[in-house]
């Protein structure tokens, strides 16, 4: 009984609650978005801010960001481009890009971790260094930026395009990587130590929490989750580009922070995450279904991210007072 | 409530604060029932009480920042129900609280006048001659950061006194300084004393409260059980108005010392360990041995023990753990061989204020909750033991620290090192902010830790506590170990004089 009354006091929950009413709303004008394949299928336009949003929730608990998700995710999509059309087997290729992405975000941990710079001056400037080696590489290849490197196999195009019954392939990638992560975040040491960073650096430290190894591992994850990004949208795209996914930044930092994830630090969780970007996919395809512009659903999408944020401190200022006053009855 | 004789020239003295039957719950809890308290002009009123017991918050209804529910403050004889710190500000009252409040990057001089209406320089020549006055010798143009905290509580003070402040309230002032900065401020608080302002002095320290205070109040569960003026009294007094009524029969008595067996190899040896605040420093612990180490703040004590757990890696030297030379260290390697660290500083460095208790308790052990997964079962038993064990008072391991009191939030950090299974133990302060039960709760601790053969390196600025745990005491001066004393050599004047620096 106390479990259950537990979850219906978190944000997760609520913002679960807001995905409802979404549906609801969208389907009140439009009656095909109450269809589950429809609602499904709508969110493979957002999987690549999902699969950065997922680890990038990491990062911003130790207290750090990461601005360099989309240039990782360009410079994934030019290392199977490249590799590709210089002969190598697609495997290989698909292999290298992964290995690219969660090379960039290891370097991305190491110079947060044995540096006193800001993770945002840091990752600012690798931004532009992945993104220049990626146009670099594609220059030399005379790919031009707009058309990209394509020819690829069936095969690797149905990554994006396959599923599973009803339930599209990036789905599943985006359900399995929640998984995986949510086991490393709520289960394991390296997930508890993540929190305990975030909350007080210095006490995990005195602690004797690995902090730089457990800072690097969550930049090594994000990049691991843009180069599976990259991959997805070289595949959705049917051509390699290096400016893949460089409007994903800012989506994917707005499905973090309306997740309920502290964007000081210390707090938030993987399915809030989870749950924030379906709920920004779909608010971003009901929109478009509705003939709202694109900038309007900027709008919209920013003040749905404050009203939000604003409705979170609020709910956890009255959380708290009634907790004390429990605290204090006891 | 007893009142003490009269003093006759307090008769002629006016007052300068009446608190009548003062009421303050929070959340329908009376933090204070109904407190009376006056303050006359040149007056040190010392207010002495466990934490929890409402003097700050006392103080607080004083400044203006809390309301009071019932009762009535008079200042100079009018009553006065403020509304807000300014007010209180206006009517001459100033609170200097614990932790100084100065903006690092703005200077001395700028710091001190803000929120008045003064411009910058037109009160520099005031503000250096109460300076001096103060003995406080940094130039004014200098940023603020750069003072240490003694430095920013005289920068607190000196606002108050160009706020032409009438009514002082020091708020645990002295527990940040060292001896000298002690003295230095008790000198200047005589000097304010004599020019007609009445201070309101919060220590935990009774032997400072008797050497500066003229009047004392002991302050116990919302009411005043205690009144006079410290002629009257002495620290068994003091302690005894202070523990609650089941506590008094309880003699304080020395620990039982426990004989260290003949023969015995020591757990810790520090050979000729040097750092950047302390040099050449050798000794050892041996098994169930509590080593003292005093010395004043600055004397480089903290420094040596982070230096010996590995958290600052610029240390020459050895450290040696049974036989084997222990190099290569961090706190999680310390652990391993069977070193914990409890720091000083609990807040910044000891407990994790906003997440559960028991998070702090498993956080050295993360990797033995579990094969691969943290088992939450196995996570809470261990929370609960040790709650249980240690008495700590809490809604249960899941209730977030940050509502504990200062002792209890101690419990749980000793908790932490303990769930460690450590060889040796080392205490930093470990009673700082403690109240005097919480305290006599750790001392038992310490006793239960030493019968299980855990070796201890307990360093305090308490003398007494210091003298009356320790087996032997090591006296740190700037850096280096000046002496060391055996229980029965142990007195507070040796190791006073040896803190500054006059061996015996």
């Amino acid at each position: 009984m106390k479990i259950k009354g537990e979850i219906f006091k978190r944000w997760e929950f609520i913002i679960f609650l807001l995905l409802l009413l979404e549906i609801l709303v969208f389907g009140f004008f439009n009656s095909s978005f109450l269809n589950i394949k429809n609602i499904l299928y709508s969110t493979t336009d957002f999987a690549h801010i999902s699969l950065v949003a997922l680890p990038l929730t990491l990062v911003i608990i130790t207290g750090g960001i990461d601005i360099s998700i989309a240039s990782i995710m360009g410079l994934t999509s030019i290392v199977i481009g490249s590799t590709w059309s210089l002969g190598a087997p697609i495997q290989v290729a698909v292999s290298l890009g992964l290995l690219s992405g969660i090379a960039a975000g290891t370097f991305n941990g190491f110079l947060v971790a044995y540096t006193d710079i800001q993770p945002l001056v840091i990752t600012l400037g690798t931004m532009f260094l992945y993104s220049g080696i990626a146009t670099g590489i594609a220059g030399s290849l005379g790919a031009s930026g707009y058309n990209g490197i394509g020819d690829f196999p069936e095969g690797f195009l149905s990554f994006a395009y396959g599923s599973i019954g009803f339930i599209p392939s990036s789905m599943i990638y985006i359900i399995l990587f929640a998984l995986f992560l949510g086991f490393i975040l709520h289960r394991h040491w390296l997930g508890r130590s993540i929190y305990l960073i975030g909350v007080n650096v210095n006490t995990a430290l005195y602690n004797g929490i690995k902090v730089k190894l457990v800072i690097v591992l969550t930049y090594t994850l994000t990049g691991l989750g843009s180069a599976i990004a990259g991959i997805l949208l070289t595949s959705y795209f049917t051509s390699a580009r290096s400016d893949l996914g460089s409007e994903a930044l800012l989506p994917a930092l707005t499905a973090v922070v309306l997740g309920g994830t502290n964007i000081l630090g210390g707090s938030g969780t993987i399915i809030g995450t989870f749950i924030a970007a379906i709920f920004l996919g779909i608010l971003k395809q009901g929109l478009m279904a509705l003939g709202v512009t694109n900038n309007v659903s900027q709008v919209v999408i920013g003040l749905v991210l404050i009203v939000a944020v604003a409705a979170k401190l609020f709910f956890t200022k009255l959380k708290m007072n009634s907790g004390n006053s429990k605290i204090q009855t006891e | 409530m007893i009142h003490g004789e009269k003093i006759p020239d307090s008769e002629m003295r006016k007052d300068l604060v009446e608190l009548n039957g003062i009421w303050k719950s929070f959340n329908g809890v009376a933090v204070l029932r109904g407190v009376n308290l006056d303050l006359k002009s040149g007056e040190i009123h010392a207010l002495l009480g466990g934490n929890g017991s409402g003097k700050s918050t006392l103080m607080k209804i004083l400044s203006g920042i809390y309301r009071k529910n019932a009762g009535t403050i008079r200042i100079s004889g009018e009553e006065c129900n403020f509304l807000n710190p300014s007010q209180a500000h206006e009517s001459g009252i100033y609170l200097v609280p614990q932790e100084p409040k100065i903006f690092p990057n703005l200077s001395i001089e700028e710091n001190i006048i803000i929120g008045t209406s003064y411009t910058l320089g037109s009160k520099t020549e005031e503000i250096k001659k109460m300076g001096q006055q103060l003995g406080f010798s940094e130039s004014l143009s200098r940023p603020a950061g750069i003072l240490s905290i003694a430095g920013q509580q005289l920068l607190e003070i000196l606002r108050g006194l160009l706020r032409n402040v009438k009514i002082l309230i020091l708020d645990e002032p002295t527990s940040t300084l060292t001896f000298r900065e002690v003295e230095s401020l008790f000198k200047q608080l005589r000097n304010l004393k004599n020019q007609g302002i009445g201070v309101f002095f919060i220590s935990h320290r009774i032997n400072e409260i008797l050497e500066i205070a003229d009047r004392v109040s002991v302050l116990r569960d919302g009411n005043f059980v205690l009144d006079k003026p410290v002629a009257q009294l002495n620290e068994t007094t003091l302690i005894n108005a202070m523990l609650p009524d089941d506590r008094i029969s309880k003699k304080i008595e020395e620990t039982s010392q426990k004989k260290i067996a003949e023969g015995l190899a020591p757990l810790l040896k520090i050979r000729n360990l040097t750092g950047e605040a302390f040099n050449g420093i050798s000794f050892s612990v041996m098994p169930g041995e509590i080593v003292g180490l005093a010395g004043v703040v600055g004397a480089g004590r903290t420094e040596l023990a982070e230096g010996i757990v590995g958290i600052d890696k610029n240390v020459t030297g050895e450290v040696i753990i049974g036989n084997e030379s222990f190099s290569q260290r961090s706190p999680g390697r310390s652990r391993k061989k069977g070193i914990v660290y409890v720091p000083e500083d609990r807040a910044a460095h000891g407990i994790f204020l906003d997440l559960q208790n028991l998070y702090t308790t498993s956080s050295s052990i993360l990797s033995e909750m579990g094969k691969l997964f943290i088992s939450n079962k196995k996570e809470r038993q261990l929370g609960e033991y040790f709650i249980k064990k240690l008495g700590i008072k809490t809604n249960g391991p899941k209730q977030i620290s940050r509502t504990l009191s200062g002792g209890n939030q101690q419990k749980i950090v000793i908790s932490r090192a303990m769930a460690c299974n450590p060889k040796v133990i080392i205490l930093d302060e470990p009673t700082r902010g403690v109240d005097a039960e919480a305290r006599e709760d750790v001392y038992d601790i310490i006793k239960s830790l030493i019968d299980l053969d855990v070796g201890i390196l307990l360093i305090s600025s308490d003398l007494e506590e210091v003298i009356r745990l320790s087996d032997r005491i090591l006296v740190m001066y700037r850096g280096e170990i000046i002496e060391e004393l055996s229980k029965d050599e142990s007195t507070i004047e040796r190791v006073t004089s040896g803190a500054f620096g006059v061996a015996g």
